[in-house]
C-alpha cells in the first residue's frame, strides 16, 4: 500500500487542510423557527479532517484558513486549538457591522420522520476572500508535509478560493505531498455565483492535481461532470453504480489512484445504514455495512475521510484502511457537533466488529 | 535594583508554571452541592491558571505537571491547549483502569451569594502530580537549553506532598541558577497542610524567590510575617498595617524584588471590595481600589491578579501599571464562571484606566 501511494515516511506535519472555518448553530430537535437556545459547533469540512486525524488519531495536522478576530472568531480560535490543529491564519479585521465574517450555518438536527435542514450565512465570508499568494506554502511546508487536503465546500465559496487550492496542491506535491480532495458537492454553494457548469470547470482543474478523490456518485456526477451510472444500483448500499463510474473519473484525471466513498441509506433521520467503499488503483473494497442509531449526522462523511487517510498514512492495508474510516464515521453519529470525540481505540475496536457493551 | 528579565529572542518560552490542574465541578447558580442534580465541568489550579491567561494574551506560556492517560486527563489536555499553552513538558502516566496508583484530582465548589459563603470540596488526594519527585522533568535541560524568561510556581503545589515540596525547589534552584525570573504565590489551603509545615517548608523555597505573591493572609499562614492590628475574619484591612508587613519580608529577605499583595474584603458573599499593593524597588505602588465589586465566581481572582502582574513585568510596564493590571485582571475575572480567565486585554487596559461598564455597542 506504501508504494501505490507513495506517502513520505517523515514530516512535521502528517496533514495539512485548506478550507474555511465556520460556526454551526444547532437548536437540536427544535427548528429553527421555534428555538430559543442554541448549541455552537466549529466545524468546516476540511478542517474537520485535520481536527480527527490531530485529536483522534495523534496526528501531528494543520489548517490553513482565515481568521477574523472578533469575538466568534476568538471561539473559533480556541475550539482549533482545543482540537490539537496548528493553525495558519490569514487574519481579518472585523469593521464592527458587516464584516468579513467567520460563515454562520444553521443545522437543525430534525428527528424521526422529519429530515435535518441546513441553510448558511456566508455573506462577506473572509475565507471566500482568500486567493492565491496570501499563503507562503514554502514555509507552512518547511518542515516536511506528508498529505494535503482541500475539498469541495471551499472551492465553491468564490472565484479565488479554487484557484488558491490549486495553488496549495502544487505547491504541496513539490513538497513531495500526497494531495486528496474531498468533492463536497453543495448545490445551494455554487447556485449563487457559479453554477454547475463553473462547478464542473473549476473542479476539474483542481482535481488534475489529486491522488486521492472522495465523493460519492451525486458529487462525481454533478461535481466532477462525469457521466451517471451505467448500472442501475439496486438500492443506496449497493455499490456498483459508483464502481461503475470510475472508469470515466480515471479516464479524465489518470493521476487520480484512489476514489473512496461513504454509502448511506437514511431510513430515519436516527436510523441509517451504513457502509463504505473504495476503488484503489483497479481493485475496489468495500466495508461491512451496518445499521446506525444517528445522534448528529453532521460530520460522518468528513470521519470517514479522516479514517481512511489515517490507514494509508500509517501504511495498513487498503481493506484495513476503508474499515477505519467506516468505523470512525459510524462512530461520529454517535457524538453531537462536526468533530470526532472517538478515540483510535475506540475506531480499532469497531473496525474488528467490536460491540456496544458498556465498558468497565 | 530592577529585574534583569531575559530578551524574547534569547529564550523559546515567555513562562513556564509548574503546578497542578483539577477538574472543577460546580452545581449551577447558587445550588448546594449536596443536592444538585447537575454540576458544570472546569478545569483549573492555582499555577496552571497564570499560564493559561498569558497564553490567552498570545504568549509563550508553557505548563508543567503529571496527568493520567484517561479521558479525565485528557480533558485537561484539551483546556490547557485551547488556550494555546506548551504542554510538551507534561509528564504522562498510564491509567491503572482505577485510580489505585494515579487520579486526576476533582474539587466540588458551590459558588455562594449574600450571607453564604462559596465552598471547595477536595477530592484530590492520590493524585498523579502528587507523586511527582524529583528528576521526573528535566530541568536543566528546560531552563539552559529550551530557556525561559519566568517560572512560577507556588504553595498549593508544594503542599501537595513531601515530594512536590522538593520538586518545587529543584525547579525554582534549576530556574534560578538559570537566571530565569522565579515567582512564588504563596496561596495559603489550610486542608493540604497546617500553617506550622508551610513556614517550615517555605522558608526553605525563599532564597531562589524573585517575586513573592501573596493575599492579606498568606503572609502570616505561610510565612509566619503577622500583620498588626488585623481582626480575625479579614473584614477591614487596614492598608498601612500591611504595608508595614511587607517591609518586613524585603528586610528580611532583601534579594526579593518584588512583592505583590490583593487585598479582599468581603462585604458579602458577592461582593467584595478588592485592591491590589505592590512592592517594588523600595516603593509602594497601589492600585485602583475596586469598592463593593460585585462578583460572579471569586475562585481564580488570586491567580487573576498573578498572571496581570507578570504580564505587566514581562511588558516592563512599570510597576505602577503592573499592580493595576494585575488588579483589573483579578476584578475581571471574578466576573465569570470557572478558574480561568476570559478576560481580554483590551478589557484589562479599559477597566485599569478606570472605564465604566456601559454597554460597548
Amino acid at each position: 500500500m506504501g508504494n501505490l501511494l507513495d506517502v513520505p515516511a517523515k514530516g512535521a506535519l502528517d496533514l495539512v487542510s485548506l478550507g474555511a472555518l465556520v460556526h454551526r448553530l444547532d437548536p437540536g430537535i427544535i427548528p429553527f423557527r421555534k428555538a430559543a437556545e442554541c448549541k455552537i459547533h466549529v466545524s468546516g469540512g476540511e478542517f474537520n479532517v485535520a481536527a480527527n486525524l490531530a485529536d483522534c488519531f495523534r496526528m501531528n495536522t494543520g489548517i490553513v484558513t482565515a481568521m477574523v478576530d472578533y469575538p466568534i472568531g476568538d471561539l473559533i480560535a480556541e475550539r482549533v486549538r482545543a482540537m490539537g490543529v496548528r493553525p495558519f491564519y490569514k487574519h481579518f479585521k472585523h469593521n464592527g457591522v458587516n464584516g468579513p465574517n467567520m460563515a454562520t450555518v444553521y443545522s437543525d438536527g430534525g428527528h424521526g420522520v422529519r429530515a435535518p435542514m441546513v441553510f448558511y450565512n456566508r455573506s462577506n465570508e473572509a475565507g471566500g476572500l482568500l486567493k492565491p499568494g496570501d499563503f507562503d506554502w514554502n514555509t507552512i511546508f518547511a518542515g516536511g508535509v506528508r498529505w494535503f487536503h482541500s475539498g469541495g465546500i471551499f472551492a465553491s465559496l468564490s472565484e479565488t478560493t479554487g484557484e488558491l487550492i490549486i495553488e496549495g496542491m502544487k505547491a504541496a506535491k513539490k513538497a513531495g505531498a500526497i494531495v486528496s480532495f474531498d468533492l463536497n458537492f453543495r448545490e445551494k454553494l455554487w447556485n449563487i455565483w457559479g453554477g454547475q457548469n463553473k462547478a464542473a470547470e473549476v473542479i476539474g482543474r483542481i482535481v488534475q492535481n489529486v491522488d486521492v478523490l472522495v465523493g460519492n456518485e451525486e458529487d462525481l456526477q454533478k461535481g466532477l461532470g462525469v457521466p451517471g451510472p451505467q448500472v442501475a444500483a439496486r438500492s443506496k448500499l449497493d455499490p456498483n453504480a459508483f464502481f461503475s463510474m470510475i472508469n470515466s473519473v480515471v479516464a479524465r484525471h489518470p493521476q487520480v489512484k484512489v476514489v473512496a466513498t461513504t454509502l448511506r441509506e437514511v431510513h430515519s433521520t436516527n436510523r441509517h445504514s451504513w457502509c463504505a467503499v473504495a476503488w484503489i488503483d483497479g481493485k475496489t473494497y468495500t466495508a461491512p455495512t451496518c445499521e446506525l442509531d444517528v445522534l448528529d449526522r453532521v460530520g460522518g462523511g468528513d470521519g470517514f475521510a479522516s479514517g481512511f487517510f489515517y490507514g494509508l498514512l500509517t501504511g495498513e492495508t487498503p481493506d484495513e484502511a476503508v474499515k477505519l474510516g467506516w468505523a470512525h464515521g459510524a462512530l461520529l453519529t454517535t457524538f453531537p457537533g462536526d468533530t470526532t470525540m472517538a478515540t483510535v481505540e475506540q475506531v480499532r475496536s469497531f473496525a474488528k466488529g467490536g460491540s456496544a457493551r458498556i465498558q468497565r | 535594583m530592577a529585574l534583569r528579565i531575559k530578551s524574547a529572542a534569547e529564550t523559546e518560552l515567555d513562562l513556564l508554571t509548574l503546578g497542578e490542574c483539577m477538574i472543577r465541578l460546580s452545581p449551577p447558580g447558587h445550588q448546594r452541592l449536596e443536592l444538585s442534580p447537575h454540576f458544570e465541568v472546569y478545569a483549573g489550579g492555582g499555577e496552571y491558571n497564570v499560564s493559561y491567561a498569558l497564553a490567552r494574551y498570545g504568549m509563550r506560556a508553557g505548563w508543567v505537571s503529571r496527568l493520567v492517560d484517561n479521558p479525565l486527563g485528557h480533558f485537561i489536555r484539551n483546556h490547557a491547549r485551547a488556550s494555546g499553552m506548551d504542554i510538551s513538558e507534561v509528564v504522562w502516566v498510564p491509567y491503572d483502569g482505577s485510580g489505585r496508583n494515579d487520579r486526576i484530582g476533582l474539587n466540588f465548589t458551590e459558588v455562594g451569594t449574600g450571607v453564604r459563603a462559596s465552598v471547595t470540596v477536595y477530592d484530590r488526594g492520590h493524585t498523579a502530580v502528587a507523586h511527582m519527585k524529583p528528576g521526573d522533568v528535566d530541568w536543566k535541560r528546560i531552563f539552559q537549553r529550551r530557556k525561559v524568561r519566568w517560572f512560577h510556581t507556588g504553595g498549593i503545589f508544594t503542599a501537595l506532598s513531601d515530594s512536590c515540596a522538593a520538586v518545587a525547589s529543584e525547579s525554582m534552584m534549576a530556574a534560578h541558577d538559570a537566571g530565569t525570573i522565579v515567582s512564588y504565590d504563596l496561596n495559603f489551603r489550610s486542608k493540604l497542610w497546617s500553617s506550622k509545615k508551610a513556614i517550615e517548608v517555605t522558608r526553605t523555597l525563599m532564597p531562589y524567590v524573585d517575586v513573592l505573591i501573596g493575599n492579606e493572609e498568606d503572609f502570616q499562614k505561610v510565612l509566619g510575617f503577622e500583620v498588626e492590628g488585623v481582626e480575625e475574619g479579614l473584614a477591614k484591612l487596614s492598608v498601612e498595617a500591611y504595608k508595614k508587613m511587607v517591609q518586613r519580608v524585603v528586610r528580611t529577605y532583601p534579594h526579593i524584588q518584588a512583592v505583590g499583595t490583593t487585598l479582599r474584603e468581603v462585604v458579602s458573599g458577592l461582593v467584595n471590595n478588592w485592591s491590589a499593593i505592590l512592592h517594588y524597588d523600595g516603593q509602594f505602588h497601589t492600585s485602583r481600589v475596586y469598592e463593593r465589586m460585585e462578583i460572579e465566581d471569586r475562585v481564580g481572582g488570586g491567580d487573576g491578579f498573578c498572571s496581570g502582574l507578570v504580564y505587566g513585568m514581562l511588558h516592563d510596564v512599570g510597576p505602577q501599571e503592573c499592580v493595576e493590571m494585575g488588579a483589573a485582571h483579578g476584578a475581571l475575572l471574578q466576573t465569570t464562571r470557572g478558574d480561568t480567565s476570559m478576560v481580554t486585554l483590551e478589557e484589562i487596559r479599559h477597566v485599569m484606566g478606570g472605564g465604566s461598564a456601559r454597554i460597548k455597542r
